[in-house]
Order: structure tokens, then sequence, then C-alpha cells
């Protein structure tokens, strides 16, 4: 008996270690990419055959992406954006003369299978630049891959500030957190709340923008006139949250903001709503999404969010890409989707400009990217970071509606503010 | 506060226990760890989905995973399980078979349902209920209630009806238990339909309770009724049931006193404790092997 026990228990310790690799031990966990029907995407996923660039032939991108798993709702999403942008270019003629084709592969959000993939894809001399990725610790391991030799890589999800100084390869269209902490307190200023409750995932994600929150709080001091009561973190994965909202409760916050996945944030609301009504959600862009509408039901009413991109937006290209999007995905686009397809656009500039679809070139023409997306206007700084100017959105009627004129650029707030 | 963290841990604690009697119930008799348990609940949980989905509302769906779960629970044990007992192959296998088991059906769900979180309709809506002072959810009492009806039911089946009786015997002594004319092959069958019911009880109360439905649902959960299980004594029904309660607690405790990130790790740490002092987990009896 004691000896089954102990074997029963070695199993349980054995599978735990499993279960804190985020519990995707169900993914394919060699690194072996999982092909998902992509259009004309035909990824070879091993090193053996591929066009060759340089031929005149094809021009590669890699988008990588959790495709299965609990984000996979975010990683197909956004590659359905990608093979927007590429197709856009295709019918005009490709760039340079040449047709642009998209491979994908499956990171499943996991860190592990992020590096294997990365080390696969500057293993393929034909693919010139990568796109994706999702969150920002996943794509910080890869982007050491990808800095190490030398090919550009744009993350238009990932908002821990360290990532684009992983090196010049590593550029990003998205919100860092210093914005989205900005806007999270703009917010809550706007909407005359006292009593700030946080509660982010226990990833360098979610630590991150809860650290940022409170150094841009005490850098405020009395200028701010919300505190910040309680500031929570959740394993990934947790579906219960009844303690963690006796706890804010107990508190006595008026308002929790989240920097989470909807796939955690909505379960918390709804959870948060059970126990009471009037508590106000203020959440990121990553709950910008219709999974997220859909996942939280009625609860989700009321919920704001800031984001740098809307697709309600009278802007002409912003219509023209939701109604693509609608067509080819059943759904509206979030903002991660447009900021990959603002991503693509400045990669086939850089290769237009250049004349050249090297990893070298692309480098080199990058940084002087200039051009007006969809999620405003595109440029990256010298660490590779495109500012962002974000906006607030609040559901009402279980779907997205602007708030305008409410938030500003974070240098404008500090000025009104009186800090700096 | 400390009461209501309490009261928390004791609801998530009846989750856990509805997945532990399954673990229980199936060691008690075949001495088989049943690690394919976490992936057959989650199965329960997408039948229901399915069924909910096609608009036939709740109480079908409830009937239908029972059926279908209780169904695959034991083709599990009639296609791997029995062959490699007929041939008398060592308890590991067994053990590596169901784990196997557990992936397949997983991954089955995932390429059917998708890998994304899924809403599953509330079970239960009749606003909260302030008791000493403390908030409960409609959701949480009936869940609890239904859990403890269901735990119940079980145990009266296990210790006072002829079927029961059968299922101890066998599980005192298969061999003698054969000879006095119980047909134990019959009963084990009954023990993976019955430990399947249990698994898709818990996985519809669960998913009304959280309101969705995902594919890896069961490892975690899995783990943790595991866990219960094992703490409250493999094999004895009641020990489950305390089991889960005291995993339950530990974790809302650790939320609210070190933070969410300790709430796994403090789990844990209890079951160790209580290994520790007991080896056989709370309510398990010290048997000796006899070889």
């Amino acid at each position: 008996m004691k000896k089954v026990l102990s074997v029963m228990l070695a199993m349980a310790m054995m599978l735990t270690l499993f279960a804190g690799c985020g519990g995707e031990k169900d993914k394919p966990a060699d690194g072996e990419t999982k092909k998902v029907e992509a259009g004309e995407s035909k990824d070879s996923g091993d090193d053996g055959e591929k066009a060759d660039s340089s031929d005149g032939g094809e021009i590669t991108l890699a988008f990588v992406g959790p495709q299965t798993g609990d984000n996979a709702e975010y990683g197909k999403s956004m590659k359905a954006a990608i093979h927007i942008a590429i197709d856009e270019w295709n019918e005009k003629g490709g760039v340079n003369g040449q047709q642009i084709k998209l491979v994908d592969y499956d990171d499943a959000n996991t860190s592990e299978q992020a590096a294997s993939v990365a080390q696969k894809i500057v293993g393929d001399e034909s693919v010139s630049a990568v796109i994706g990725h999702f969150s920002s610790g996943v794509a910080m391991t890869a982007s050491e891959v990808y800095e190490e030799s030398g090919i550009a890589y744009i993350s238009g999800s990932a908002a821990h500030v360290d990532l684009t100084k992983i090196g010049d390869c590593i550029y990003r269209n998205n919100a860092v957190y210093a914005t989205d902490a900005n806007t999270m307190l703009q917010i809550v200023q706007y909407l005359g709340l006292k009593k700030i409750g946080i509660l982010n995932p226990n990833s360098d994600a979610g630590v991150a923008v809860t650290t940022e929150i409170q150094n841009m709080m005490e850098a405020y001091g009395d200028k701010y006139d919300a505190e910040l009561v309680l500031a929570e973190l959740y394993e990934d994965g947790t579906v219960d949250f009844s303690a963690t909202v006796s706890k804010f409760e107990e508190a006595g916050v008026e308002c929790v903001y989240s920097s989470g996945a909807y796939a955690q944030t909505a379960p918390f609301i709804k959870q948060y709503r059970e126990k009471n009504k009037d508590v106000q959600f203020i959440m990121s862009a990553a709950c910008f999404s219709q999974e997220f509408l859909e996942l939280a039901g009625a609860d989700a009413e009321g919920v704001v969010l800031g984001t740098s991109f809307f697709y309600e937006s009278s802007d002409e290209a912003v219509k023209a890409f939701s109604e693509k999007f609608n067509e080819v995905y059943g759904s509206n686009p979030s903002t991660f989707c447009g900021q990959v397809y603002d991503a693509t656009y400045a990669i086939l500039y850089a290769i237009e400009k250049g004349g050249s679809a090297d990893r070298a070139a692309i480098l080199e023409n990058l940084p002087s990217t200039d051009f007006q997306g969809v999620t405003g206007k595109i440029t990256f700084d010298e660490e590779g970071n495109c500012p962002k100017q974000q906006v607030l959105l609040k559901v009402e009627g279980g779907k997205y509606v602007e708030i305008p004129n409410v938030l500003k650029s974070q240098t404008d707030y500090e000025k009104e503010l009186g800090v700096q | 506060m400390i009461l209501e963290q309490v009261l928390n841990g004791v609801m998530l604690g009846m989750v856990y226990a509805l997945i532990a009697v399954g673990y229980s119930l199936v060691f008690g008799i075949l001495k088989l760890l049943n690690m394919a348990h976490g992936s057959i609940y989650a199965f329960g949980a997408h039948m229901a989905l399915f069924i909910v989905s096609m608009h036939f509302g709740l109480l079908p769906a409830f009937l239908f995973a029972i059926l279908t779960t209780g169904i695959i629970s034991v083709l599990m044990d009639r296609i791997i399980l029995a062959p490699l007992r007929a041939k008398n192959a060592p308890n590991i296998t067994a053990l590596i078979s169901v784990m196997g088991v557990s992936y397949i059906i997983q991954n089955m769900m995932m390429i059917i349902f998708d890998s994304t979180k899924k809403t599953f309709p509330k079970l239960f809506d009749f606003g909260n209920v302030t008791f000493l002072g403390v908030t409960l959810t409609s959701t949480q009492i009936a869940m609890f209630l239904i859990a403890l009806a269901f735990l119940v039911l079980l145990t009266v089946v296990v210790n006072y009806t002829k079927v029961g009786l059968a299922m101890r015997a066998s599980r005192e002594n298969a061999k003698a238990a054969n000879m006095m004319g119980i047909d134990v092959r019959r009963i084990v069958t009954f023990t993976f339909f019955i430990s399947g019911m249990c698994a898709a009880v818990a996985g519809v109360l669960v998913s009304g309770y959280y309101q969705m439905v995902y594919s890896t649902m069961g490892t975690e959960a899995g783990l943790k009724g595991f866990s219960a299980a094992v703490l409250g004594g493999i094999g004895v029904l009641h020990g489950s049931v305390v089991g889960g309660i005291i995993i339950g607690v530990a974790e809302a405790l650790a939320v609210t006193y070190l933070g969410g990130s300790f709430r796994s790790a403090t789990a844990y740490i209890v079951l160790f404790i209580v290994l520790l002092i007991r080896p056989s987990g709370l309510f398990g009896k010290d048997n000796i092997v006899k070889v």
C-alpha cells in the first residue's frame, strides 16, 4: 500500500511540474509545429524543401502565434489579419514584382515551443521576417533567437518594455505597459473613482504592468487623487476567483483593473458580478475581442478598456480592413489583429524601399518606417517601439462603443496633471 | 472575512470532492489510479455542452452526459484495462495505459470542440444569500447541495445496497468474491460506469458553476481531485469529501493571506504535511499488502 502510494505521489509531483508549465502539456511539446488550414499558406515545416527567395521567386514571411490552447483565438485571428495584408499586396502585384507568402507556426503561447519554433524559422533561409508571438514572455524568449541570427521581428501584441531592448532586430507595434498603465489611470480619473484594485496574471507581463502602475502613481503623488487599495496576482489557468473576489470586496475597491487575457478575466468578471453588481471593471486591449463578449456574456456590460485600434473608426482604411476581416473571419478585428496587419505593411514597405527581401536589407529600412496604418501612425523610435495613442471603449448592449476625446497621450496627460 | 473565505474554500472543495470520489471508487476495487479521470470529467462537460448547444435544455444534457460518460469509462475498461488484467499485467502498465487514454480523450475534444473556452449556461440563479454576514451566491449554494446529495447517494449505494456489498466484497478479495458467486467482471464494469457518472456529474456542475467549458479543464481539476482523494485516504468515499474540502479551504486561505500566486503550492504543501503524518491519508486504512 505504501509502495503504491509513493509511486502515486511521485506521479502527482511529476504531473504538477507539467501543470506548472501553464497546463499546456497536451500541446505538441517537441516543437513540432501544428499545421492549421491557412488559406494558401503551405507550411513545409521541415527545412528540406523551400522556395528560394533570391531567384525572383516568392518572398516568405513567417507568423508564429498560439493556434492551440487558451489563447488560440488571438493567434488565429492575427494570422487572418496578416493574410489580408499579404493578399492586398499580392493583388497589386506583390512587392518588387515578387509575390508574398506566409508560413505559419504554432507556439501554443509557451516559451519552450516558441524557442524551438524560432530556431526552425531562422534556420529556414527563405524566411525574410517574422511577425507574431502573443505574450511578452514568449516573445522575449523567441526574440533572443531572432536577434542572434539577425532577422527582423515585429510583435503586434507583446507589451513588456524589455522586449525591444533585446536588440536592433526586435520591433513592436503595440502599446507598452507604461501606456497601458497610464491609460488605466486616466480612465479611473475620468470615471471619478477613488479606490483601485488590480488583478494581473502572475507572469512577466502581469507583474510588469502592476509595477508600472505603482511607480506611476508614486511619481504623480498628490496630483493624482485615486489610491491603489489592493494589487493581486493570479496563477495562469485559475478558474475559481471566489477567494480573490472576497478579498477585493473586503478591501472595498470601486474598480478593478486587469491586463489579463479574456480567458481568465471573463470568468473573474462573472464571479465578481455575482457578488457585486456595481464594481467597475477596467480592462486592457486583451479584452477587446468578440470572444470576450461571448464568454463574459451579460456581465461584460459596462466594462471599459483602452485600445489603440477600434474597428468602428471613421477612417477609410480601418473600415476597409474591418470589412475584409469580417468577410474572412466572421467577426470584428481586435487591436492585435490591426497591429499585426500594420506590422506586415511595415515589413513590406521596408522590402519595397530596400528593393530586396534580404534579412539585412529589411533591418536597414525598418527604422525609417513612416505610414498611416489602421492602428494610427506607424513609426518606430530608436528602441523599436511604435508610440500609441489609445481610445476609450465601453461595452454597451453587448458591443463596444467608443467614448471619444477622453484619453490623451501620456506626455499630454502628464503635462496637464502638472508632473514632470 | 475569514468565515467567508473558509466558505468559499468549502464550495471549491466540493468541486474537488466530486472529482476525487471518481478516483476513489476505481482505486478501491482495482488498486488502479485512473489518471484518465480528469479527461473523462472534461468529456462529460463537453457532452453536456453539445446537447445544450443544440437547444435541448439542461436536464437532457445532464442525462446525456451521464450516460455517454459512463459508457466511455466502461469502454476504456473493456477495451484497454480488462485485457491487461486478463494477462495479469503489472499495475504500472495499466497506469500508463490510462494516461494514454487521457491524452487521447483530451486531444479528441480539442479537435472536435476546439481548444478555446466556451460558455456554459448557469445552472441556478435565485439571487444571493447572506448568511452570518457572509454573502454566498446561489450557484455556490446549489452546487454545494447537489454535490452533497450526490455524494450521500453514492455512499448509500456503496455501503447499504446489494451491489455495494458486491463492490466491497470484490475490493476485499476478488477471488473469494468470485467464488461466492459475485460476478467480479460485472462489478468492475459497474464501478467504471459509476465513476464515469461521477465525472459527468462533476463536469456538468462545475461547468455550470464557472459557466465555461474547455478541453483542458480536466488537467488541473483532475490533479487537485486526485490530491483530495489521496489526502482523505484513497478508496474511502467520505475521505474524498473531507480531503477536497481541506484542499479547497487551503487554497482560499492561501489566496487571502499569501496572494493568488501561492494557491496551488499551498494546497500541495498541506497534502504533503498530512501524508507525512498519516501516510495513507486521513481516513485510509494501513493495509499491508501481502505478497
